[in-house]
């Protein structure tokens, strides 16, 4: 059998113009092993069909302006529809302590704000969850 | 097999979930692979390959959103190098297809090479028979590049398309010889540069010092990938590629090729898995014969030609039954 890798989708919104922490995530997740999936979305739609497409094992959204509180139910929601409920959904960015435990009630396995750990912290949080699916 | 039939009435999740078989050799894969085969060979399979930044996944998006225009189905595989450090890979290819990401009737499936010895990977051959089956109209294999990979995209693809770009000065150079000859399409993308012109002149140049005798006219093709430029040329000439294959009994040649290299990868990868479980079951016995042949007590022939003798008496036995 061939190694099994872990993929993963990190995609951020293409309205929204910060994107170097993505960047830097997506090489740390890169350097520690997994498969990273990167794409920006024009709406958030497209998110569930490409995790759908590329089977993945986690989906880590980006959120540094508006949009977190209304586009992630959807996509909990639409996870829920396809029967992927086994997709590990992860939200970094500029959140406050509300829309953070909101998020988590949500079914959402972590929430990453800025200054909270490393981003070698964020992957290898994002790594432990999928291994232990 | 509950996912061949599902992936057969239409499911996109179980066409990935398959991919993801195959990619990973999980059990059932090949019994999958087998199952799907009959319903194989009906997808005209374009190969698109060249250095990295000539504008391959915007080519790709390009040529998809026209035959999308023209009602056919698309499947598109956009192959990145895995790290051969980390293991990991950064697949950004979709970025560049933004626009049809969210058409239906296409399907986007990024792949790592993962390493795979000798160029484009298995799990890439498998995954277009499985989109093939899905009932794709046309699949896109795109990939950089890089080694065996050039040579190997022409052999799984019914058409390649070599995309260069003016600049480098050595794109030439730097594409092999051999896959230079082989090429069916040539495109030179981002043709408002500076050198779009000579690099033409170049490729013209070097085809028709070209050893082999050529029955097909490859045509060299600007384009501006960005502002959609000629792109609906290219796409008529892979048109004509294919009533050309399909009118000379070559396209049947072609894949007969396909179906020969392929077969002898799989043997190939069914042997080598022999050689891999003797060395992990006698990891410290084969440690110590690479210490005795660092120290030239012994050379790595004698240790390859002992593997070798093991390997086919292993074999030999598993097949007592079967012919001499």
């Amino acid at each position: 059998m061939a190694e099994r890798k872990i993929r993963v989708l990190l995609s951020k919104s293409d309205q929204d113009a910060h994107e170097l922490n993505v960047r830097y995530v997506a090489r740390v997740l890169k350097d520690s092993g997994v498969e990273v999936i990167f794409t920006r979305y024009q709406i958030i739609d497209d998110v569930v069909k490409t995790a759908s497409e590329e089977d993945v094992d986690a989906i880590a959204l980006s959120y540094y302006s508006s949009g977190v509180m209304y586009e992630v139910p959807k996509v909990m929601q639409w996870l829920k529809e396809r029967n992927m409920e086994d997709v590990l959904v992860v939200i970094g960015g500029i959140l406050n302590t509300e829309e953070k435990s909101k998020l988590l009630e949500m079914g959402v396995g972590a929430v990453f704000t800025p200054g909270v750990g490393t981003v070698q912290d964020v992957a290898d949080c994002i790594i432990s969850k999928v291994q232990r699916r | 097999m509950e996912l061949v039939d599902e992936m057969r009435n239409g499911s996109v999740r179980a066409l990935a979930r398959l991919i993801t078989l195959v990619e990973n050799d999980e059990p059932g894969a090949f019994e999958a692979l087998e199952r799907i085969y009959p319903y194989t060979g009906n997808a005209h399979i374009i190969g698109i390959t060249g250095p990295s930044g000539a504008g391959k996944s915007t080519l790709t998006d390009k040529i998809t959103k026209e035959l999308r225009r023209q009602n056919y189905t698309v499947g598109i595989i956009a192959v990145d190098p895995t790290s051969p450090f980390t293991g990991g890979a950064l697949l950004g290819d979709r970025v560049r297809m933004a626009g049809i990401s969210n058409d239906e009737g296409v399907f986007i499936r990024s792949m790592a090479s993962r390493g795979s010895l000798g160029g484009l990977s298995r799990a890439t051959a498998d995954t277009v028979k499985i989109l093939d089956a899905f009932g794709k109209d046309y699949i896109v294999i795109e990939t950089v590049g890089v080694g065996q990979d050039e040579v190997d995209i022409v052999k799984a693809a019914d058409v390649s398309i070599l995309v260069m770009m003016p600049g480098s000065g050595d794109d030439i150079q730097a594409m092999k010889a051999g896959i230079m000859e082989i090429g069916d399409i040539f495109v030179v993308n981002k043709a408002d540069k500076d050198g779009a012109d000579r690099l033409v002149a170049e490729i013209k140049m070097m085809l028709e010092l070209g050893s082999t005798p050529r029955e097909w006219n490859a045509p060299i093709i600007k384009t501006v990938a960005t502002e959609n430029q000629n792109i609906d040329i290219l796409v008529e000439k892979i048109g004509e590629h294919k009533e050309f294959l399909t009118k000379n009994g070559k396209l049947d040649s072609r894949r007969k090729e396909r179906i020969r290299s392929e077969i002898t990868k799989i043997v190939e990868h069914e042997i080598f898995r022999y050689y891999d479980s003797l060395i992990s079951e006698n990891k410290d016995l084969f440690d110590q014969r690479l210490e005795h042949i660092l120290a030239r007590k012994e050379n790595p022939y004698q240790l390859a030609k002992q593997a070798v003798e093991i390997i086919g008496k292993k074999i030999g036995t598993c097949f007592s039954g079967v012919g001499g």
